[in-house]
């Protein structure tokens, strides 16, 4: 590894759970059965490069949520990940933003895989065959200490799909997954929730997840989605999720090469 | 202004790039296709054969004028109107096959436009030589139809010439029965005249011959009985009546008495003759006369009877003197009958000269047409140009390929750049992702194809100090 870069100053993030972490949260960091999770297959990245990219991101929604609630009152850590079709990489998005927010000091991010038609988050880190996030909407006797799943990296958990379900779009549009974001998000301010959800002209429930998230990251592929797809998106999250506008909306252009990056210069 | 436009090539450019395999397999095709036919094109072997029209030849200086076949075969234009028209080629290609089919009309007509791409004239109108140049895939082919062209264009002109010179020899035939008449009416004045008055003639005759060509109008006529008109000179008027007479008759030898210059000459030379009338019956008396006496009659008796009186009106004139108008008239007869004779014997000539054309034109002999290259069959094929067909191609095939991904990416309405989204949705572009490894790490990023965010590997995302 280089020495000037070994010398740069980089956030420390605590190993464990933040003090103030409320209930369910502390309680999954706690248990000493925390669930290992595998590594994720992505592209060849220039590592360095990539991080800087995912701090540009991760600083235009840290001042969002600096701003505060806008109009619509919805909470802006709450952050909702989608695209107008598949394949896009809203999961690597989701991933490279946790772990740019876990840099934060004292931040702690929870990680929704709310895809259910494609739960590749869920996949990555090993979670697809544990309860998930459809299981507990469904049931009322799970807690949200049993779906929330510490991982390796301090700092950061994860909430799988759970057990696939026809009923996946009414259970997640349901109150009871309003009051599971108001428990993750409890009374810790630099908690942010990060929803990796389908493409919202693919499941009906990403637009149920977008009616609470305070921020919607929208990620377009170069060279894959079609104007036409996310004139289309963004008309019916316009029309069910509440007024479509810059300072609740935000495009992410992913697949794209160097020349379009803000990072001029890296190296690793 | 400037900065959009780069901005638009820029981003329309890029597209181009996203679909470049598109292109590149577009363009592939197309100069595969297109090499293909290059290669199919069959070879292309050139005949040409060389004729020399000669402008002045033997005959063409005797003809003179008569000829009408001067500067004809020479004009370019007019030998390919002639020679490539549809008869002409329609003849070849039955020259060529003797089974040419021309039941259908569409393929005679494919045939002939076929045929006509093939052939080239190239005629130098300031030496005369007129090449023959034709194209075929088969080189006998070719050399056979440049042969048939030549010979054709020999022919066709030979027959005209035949044409021409038989109409300029009926045209001469009649011209000379005209003179003939003409002269002989021209001797007959003469003789009468001569028998009329000959002293007159022997004055004149002698006066010429003394004086070594001097004017008639200076020969006296002797008069000593009648009273003579003060002489009136009428020279010029006579000189000008001459000229018109001879213009006339030089042109009666190519026209008729219809043709507009000679019908303006006709009327010059009479109000002429009026103008000389006048002046000689305005000329005053000097001498009473005897009594009425005609003009020949006045001249005997002046010959017979010669007086003093008029010995001293002409005191200074020779011993031997004959009236003006009898001398004057003597002259014109002479020089009528002169002119009749020398234009009948120039018509006789380019008779006879039309007659060696004919003869000429008429047996197997080219005439003034000398093949002075025959058409050879060629060996070395000089086309198709493969070289720049094959360049051609390769153009054609990358704007092909150019196009067809540009209009993939228009269809297709992609983004490729950040500004697109921007500028399409008014919506803030927060954040780029590249998934284009660095230079620098490309070794690594084939040694670590997966790149761990979590679990033990972490570090290498967040940082060594983690």
């Amino acid at each position: 590894m280089n020495q000037s870069i070994r010398a740069t100053a980089v956030p420390v993030v605590k190993l464990q759970a933040s003090a103030e972490d409320s209930t369910p949260i502390r309680k999954a960091a706690g248990n000493d059965d925390a669930r290992r999770v595998g590594a994720v297959t992505t592209p060849h990245f220039d590592e360095s490069r990539t991080r800087e990219e995912f701090r540009a991101i991760k600083r235009h929604m840290m001042s969002r949520i600096a701003a505060g609630p806008g109009a619509n009152n919805l909470d802006p850590r709450t952050i909702l990940i989608t695209s107008a079709g598949r394949r896009e990489g809203k999961t690597t998005v989701t991933l490279g933003l946790a772990m740019s927010f876990m840099f934060e000091r004292d931040a702690s991010v929870v990680l929704i895989d709310a895809d259910m038609r494609s739960p590749e988050l869920s996949r990555c880190m090993k979670l697809a065959d544990e309860l998930g996030l459809l299981d507990y909407l469904e049931n009322d006797a799970l807690e949200v200490a049993d779906i929330v799943y510490p991982t390796s990296v301090p700092g950061v958990f994860a909430v799988p799909a759970g057990r696939p379900r026809i009923t996946a779009s009414e259970l997640i549009a349901g109150e009871r997954m309003a009051t599971l974001l108001n428990t993750l998000q409890g009374e810790v301010e630099q908690r942010i929730v990060i929803m990796d959800s389908g493409s919202v002209l693919a499941s009906s429930e990403t637009v149920s997840l977008a009616t609470h998230a305070g921020q919607i990251l929208f990620v377009a592929s170069k060279g894959e989605t079609k104007r036409a797809d996310v004139d289309d998106c963004l008309e019916i999250l316009n029309r069910q999720a509440g007024p479509i506008d810059e300072s609740r909306v935000a495009l992410v252009f992913n697949k794209t090469d160097t020349t379009h990056s803000p990072v001029r210069y890296s190296k690793t | 202004m400037i900065r959009q436009l780069f901005d638009f090539a820029y981003i329309e450019a890029r597209k181009v790039w996203y679909f470049r395999w598109l292109a590149l397999a577009v363009a592939s095709a197309i100069f595969v296709a297109m090499s293909i036919m290059t290669f199919g094109i069959p070879n292309s072997y050139p005949s040409w054969g060389q004729v020399y029209v000669s402008r002045v030849s033997p005959l063409s200086v005797i003809t003179e004028d008569v000829s009408l076949s001067e500067d004809k075969y020479g004009n370019p234009m007019l030998i390919e109107k002639t020679v490539l028209n549809d008869q002409n080629l329609l003849r070849v290609l039955k020259s060529l096959n003797r089974n040419f089919n021309t039941d259908d009309p569409r393929k005679v007509e494919g045939a002939i436009g076929a045929l006509r791409g093939r052939i080239s004239i190239k005629a130098r109108d300031e030496d005369g030589f007129i090449e023959f140049h034709v194209k075929d895939g088969d080189p006998v082919r070719a050399q056979r139809t440049a042969k048939i062209l030549i010979d054709q264009y020999i022919s066709d002109n030979l027959k005209l010439s035949r044409s021409d010179l038989v109409q300029a020899g009926a045209f001469l035939d009649k011209q000379i029965v005209v003179y003939r008449q003409l002269m002989l009416d021209s001797q007959s004045k003469v003789a009468t005249f001569r028998r009329q008055y000959p002293r007159v003639v022997a004055i004149a005759t002698q006066s010429v011959g003394a004086g070594g060509g001097g004017s008639v109008s200076t020969v006296a006529v002797r008069s000593d009985t009648v009273a003579a008109p003060v002489p009136v000179d009428t020279s010029a008027i006579d000189g000008a009546i001459a000229d018109e007479e001879r213009r006339v008759a030089s042109l009666l030898t190519q026209y008729t008495e219809k043709y507009p210059d000679v019908v303006a000459a006709r009327s010059q030379i009479a109000a002429l003759k009026a103008q000389r009338a006048a002046l000689r019956s305005a000329a005053p008396v000097v001498a009473a006369s005897t009594g009425a006496a005609t003009g020949p009659q006045i001249v005997r008796r002046q010959v017979a009877r010669p007086t003093v009186r008029a010995r001293s009106v002409y005191a200074a004139a020779p011993a031997e003197v004959a009236a003006p108008d009898l001398t004057s008239q003597w002259a014109g007869l002479r020089r009528e009958s002169d002119l009749i004779a020398d234009n009948y014997q120039k018509l006789i000539q380019r008779r006879e000269a039309t007659k060696m054309s004919l003869a000429v034109y008429g047996s197997d002999a080219p005439g003034k047409f000398q093949i002075t290259r025959a058409p050879t069959v060629p060996l070395v094929p000089t086309g198709p140009n493969r070289g720049l067909f094959l360049a051609a191609s390769m153009v054609a095939a990358i704007g092909g390929g150019l196009a067809a991904a540009y209009l993939r990416a228009a269809i297709s309405g992609i983004f490729v750049a950040p500004r697109e989204l921007e500028v399409a949705f008014h919506l803030p572009v927060v954040g780029t992702v590249s998934w284009e490894p660095a230079w620098h790490t490309g070794g690594a990023s084939k040694q670590q194809p997966a790149l761990p965010f979590f679990g033990k590997d972490v570090t290498r995302l967040a940082g060594p100090n983690r």
